[in-house]
């Protein structure tokens, strides 16, 4: 074969699969699936290894090149079809012998990738499935990023300025999300919208109570499909039955809720509606354990995870043998913390009780009347509407707003608000005095 | 009584003893002294717990860490911890 003149010789198929990922778990799970599917030597590769072998097909997984070096520089060490895997980093765009596996497509993409390159899938590992939606899919599908987060925090009863303080926006944009949620839900009140989204919220009890003894059922929540299908496929590898849910983490929150499973292991973004689906899956009565997985071994998300109910936390630097016994452990009652992490993780909770005291002191500072206020500051009144819903003077509001702000030791009616916001002061003490 | 009497005292807010410094074998820590000499082995949790004794810090508020950490109830988080500080203490790790 010829071309340009220049002899070309057949290039025989791969041997071997690199998945090249900064991401050690998801890496060695997607090397470990499809090992097992393809029947071919396959292994991750990330920026502590070696670079793959002449005779391999490179994956690169493109949500992580930042971690990953010249990727570039990969590429042209590879003699195989070069395969970038969608993601925010795709420095391959120009190049000839780029292929998009999407991951939103589970396995499909991969497997037409692999049959092109003479590696078959042999024995397909279950697929994952799409979480479903809040109630509606088609109203879900109309809402913005940013209206889909108000509908997340007005469904945890939110506030017009808790949502505004949560998001980092003015209650202005709040507002004007929430009227925009309101109308495409169909819905005419808050309530009305979040009494529509709670729905499938309901524990159908036929499913939950359907276990078997010594079995351990996992729900395992991913953004995309081809990520909950390898994370999946690890856990069932090892015994552990297993759903895999692919969604944003309130839908496959909702979704572990309907299966009622002994664990819910999740990952996802933003991480505060993690946060958020672990919270909603610990409220219900099924007993389901959270495991929550970051992509940062982060000491403060790690504590967070914690206050938010999760049973065990693992990062993306752990191993499949991590995960499953993790997994494992949970489900029979343990907790499951990175033991390099459990340090910082107590100081940090020392550190946010001792501050919780603290402003717990300064409430108690506060009389009847100076509370009255700080509850209408955090409904987001200002102190005209203040003095018209109390009923007194101007002058009267405004002494009590200056004492609020001295005794709590803040500069501004917002910071007051937040405070008692974050630390729950209001609906943890009311009127009654905390000291 | 005597098995009572073998049980040290835990400071208000223990503190660990100076000059250690940990080395890392396996799954767990050695505290070495100045002189190299191995004071103890810690797996990590004791080894976490270690880290926390300041001199600042009560050991009801580490138990309160605790309990929240792992989800132990409250008196079986001070039994733990208690026991744990006490071993610390007794092998020359805190003063």
């Amino acid at each position: 074969m010829s071309t340009d003149g220049a002899i070309v010789a057949p290039i025989p198929a791969p041997k071997a699969i690199a998945v090249v990922s900064g991401d050690a778990l998801l890496g060695q799970a997607l090397a470990a699936m499809i090992e097992d599917a393809c029947a071919v030597r396959a292994r991750r590769v990330g920026p502590d290894r070696p670079r793959p072998d002449a005779e391999s097909l490179v994956l690169i997984d493109g949500r992580d090149l930042a971690t990953l070096g010249d990727a570039a520089a990969i590429a042209d060490a590879a003699p195989y079809g070069i395969v970038i895997d969608d993601g925010p980093h795709d420095v391959l765009r120009d190049s000839p012998r780029r292929t998009t596996i999407r991951r939103a497509k589970g396995l499909a993409d991969l497997e037409a990738v692999l049959d092109g390159a003479g590696m078959p899938i042999l024995r397909p590992p279950p697929a994952a499935r799409e979480a479903p939606g809040l109630n509606d899919p088609g109203f879900v599908d109309q809402l913005t990023e940013r209206e889909y987060d108000v509908l997340a925090w007005l469904r945890k009863g939110a506030s017009t300025i808790e949502i505004a303080v949560s998001l980092g926006i003015s209650p202005g944009t709040a507002r004007t999300h929430l009227q925009n949620v309101l109308a495409k839900m169909g819905a005419t009140s808050r309530l009305q919208a979040v009494a529509a989204s709670r729905e499938p919220l309901v524990l159908r009890h036929g499913d939950a109570r359907d276990r078997r003894a010594g079995v351990v059922r996992v729900v395992v929540g991913a953004r995309y499909l081809l990520d909950a299908t390898a994370l999946g496929h690890v856990l069932a590898d090892a015994g552990i039955e297993t759903v895999a849910l692919a969604g944003r983490p309130l839908a496959v929150a909702s979704g572990a809720v309907r299966v009622a499973p002994d664990v819910l292991l999740i990952e996802g973004e933003p991480f505060d509606e993690v946060l958020q689906a672990c919270a909603l899956v610990k409220e219900g009565d099924a007993g389901t354990r959270v495991i929550l997985l970051s992509d940062k071994a982060d000491e403060q998300l790690l504590s967070r995870s914690v206050e938010a109910g999760a049973d065990g936390f693992l990062s993306h630097l752990s191993t499949p043998a991590e995960m499953c016994d993790a997994v494992r452990r949970v489900a029979k009652g343990e907790a499951a913390i990175p033991t390099d992490m459990l340090a910082p993780l107590l100081r940090g909770l020392i550190v946010h009780r001792r501050e919780e005291d603290e402003i717990i002191r300064r409430f108690a500072r506060l009389t009847q009347a100076e509370r009255r206020v700080l509850v209408l500051l955090t409904e987001g009144l200002d102190q005209a509407a203040i003095t018209k819903h109390l009923s007194v003077s101007r002058h009267t509001v405004r002494t009590h707003v200056q004492s609020v702000l001295r005794k709590l030791e803040v500069h501004s009616q917002l910071a007051a608000a937040t405070l008692a916001i974050c630390y729950r002061l209001v609906e943890r003490f009311g009127d009654e005095d905390p000291i | 009584m005597g098995e009572m009497s073998d049980i040290p005292e835990i400071p208000e807010t223990p503190r660990r003893r100076p000059g250690l410094r940990p080395e890392r074998v396996g799954d767990g820590v050695i505290l070495v002294d100045g002189t190299g000499a191995e004071v103890c082995v810690l797996n990590e949790t004791a080894f976490a717990l270690w880290q926390l004794c300041d001199g600042a810090t009560s050991p009801s508020e580490i138990s309160a860490a605790v309990s929240a950490a792992v989800g132990l109830d409250g008196p079986t988080a001070r039994l733990e911890v208690t026991a744990a500080l006490a071993e610390l203490r007794r092998s020359g790790a805190l003063v």
